[in-house]
């Protein structure tokens, strides 16, 4: 007889913690990759979508990746759209690269990432930025470029270090580089372009010196390399943790920017 | 720095160019001051081969690399 005696249900209950709730968009990130299993690890990510969302630089980011998990198949993946299609910028990556918890290792001769990304198609001439996290050193050179892009008279491109060995290089969507002093190919390089007349750029530290814009690329932008009139060359050595490209931001934008990929490298053990 | 890395022919790089070697790794060939093409794999990239059609790679020697000259960047 029901209702008679213990109750027949109590056994089947089970009393634990409850799932955590994510994100939204953090939670499709930790869907797509299976390499991501553990709580502290998805809050740690969890909180820095909130972060970029407070802040206000989410909406504006096209790609983010953050190759620290070991293999290609896992740090394929765009944060802001972690679709396994070229239209959602996943990476593809060239044979060369090593792998590790630290990031991936440029082998200097032939290895760069495909992100299938088309400045014309996806930014204007005067809204883009995009930023390299480098972990480890390298000589100063001028025959390499973290990331970017070259038509000769339009040029989107990153040189942490140039051959002088005291200053970083960068153009977005101009024909000259700019420069900005540096001490080592350590940290967030940052250059974002929001007017026709100047750009931001900076490792750690960011500040505005004109520039003038003269287009936007119609060719892919590649990532441990330049694409170069189709001809991917001058390949990167450096670990990278993190990169992005994004619609431009202010200087305060990447300060935030930096702040916040600074505490998930750090709770990663491996900021510098 | 020096570089190592195996030489393949004029044929086999034309013909693996940019092909994968699974859904997101592809070969990159690069030629040297001559012109010459190589290959270069990191240890994952030589596992992961070891399981394609393309292992035979891998018996290939390394050989020294020398870049070609590239133009300051401007």
């Amino acid at each position: 007889m029901i209702g008679i005696g213990k109750n027949i249900f109590k056994s089947n209950v089970k009393v634990g913690t409850a799932a955590p709730v994510y994100d939204a968009d953090a939670q499709a990130y930790f869907t797509a990759n299976t390499a991501i299993t553990s709580d502290a690890d998805k809050t740690a990510i969890n909180d820095f979508y909130l972060g970029l969302k407070t802040d206000g630089v989410y909406t504006k980011l096209k790609v983010m990746n953050l190759p620290i998990w070991g293999s290609a198949s896992t740090c394929k993946w765009n944060l802001v759209n972690p679709l396994d299609t070229d239209a959602a910028f996943r990476a593809v990556y060239s044979t060369g690269f090593t792998f590790s918890s630290g990031g991936i290792q440029g082998n200097g001769t032939s290895a760069y990432i495909d992100i299938f990304f088309i400045p014309s198609a996806v930014v204007t001439q005067n809204d883009f930025s995009y930023g390299f996290y480098s972990r480890t050193t390298r000589a100063g050179s001028n025959t390499i470029n973290a990331m970017g892009v070259d038509q000769t008279t339009i040029r989107s491109r990153l040189n942490l270090m140039s051959g002088s060995g005291t200053v970083m290089t960068g153009s977005v969507n101009g024909s000259d580089n700019s420069t900005f002093a540096v001490s080592d190919t350590k940290g967030f390089y940052q250059v974002s372009r929001t007017l026709s007349t100047s750009i931001n750029r900076g490792v750690n530290t960011y500040t505005n010196v004109l520039n003038n814009s003269t287009g936007i690329n119609n060719i892919n932008f590649v990532i441990f390399a330049q694409n170069r009139n189709n001809i991917i060359e001058r390949y990167e050595t450096v670990q990278c943790a993190f990169f992005y490209l994004a619609n431009g931001l202010t200087i305060a934008e990447m300060d935030n920017f930096k702040t916040r990929v600074n505490t998930l490298m750090t709770y990663f053990g491996i900021n510098v | 720095m020096e570089y190592y890395g195996r030489i393949v022919t004029n044929e086999q790089a034309n013909e693996l160019q940019g092909t994968f070697i699974d859904a997101d790794t592809f070969f990159n060939f690069v030629q040297d001051i001559n012109g010459i093409y190589f290959l270069f794999l990191s240890e994952q990239d030589e596992q992961d081969v070891s399981n394609t059609e393309y292992a035979y790679l891998l018996n290939i020697p390394l050989s020294p690399y020398t870049p070609p000259p590239l133009p300051p960047i401007e």
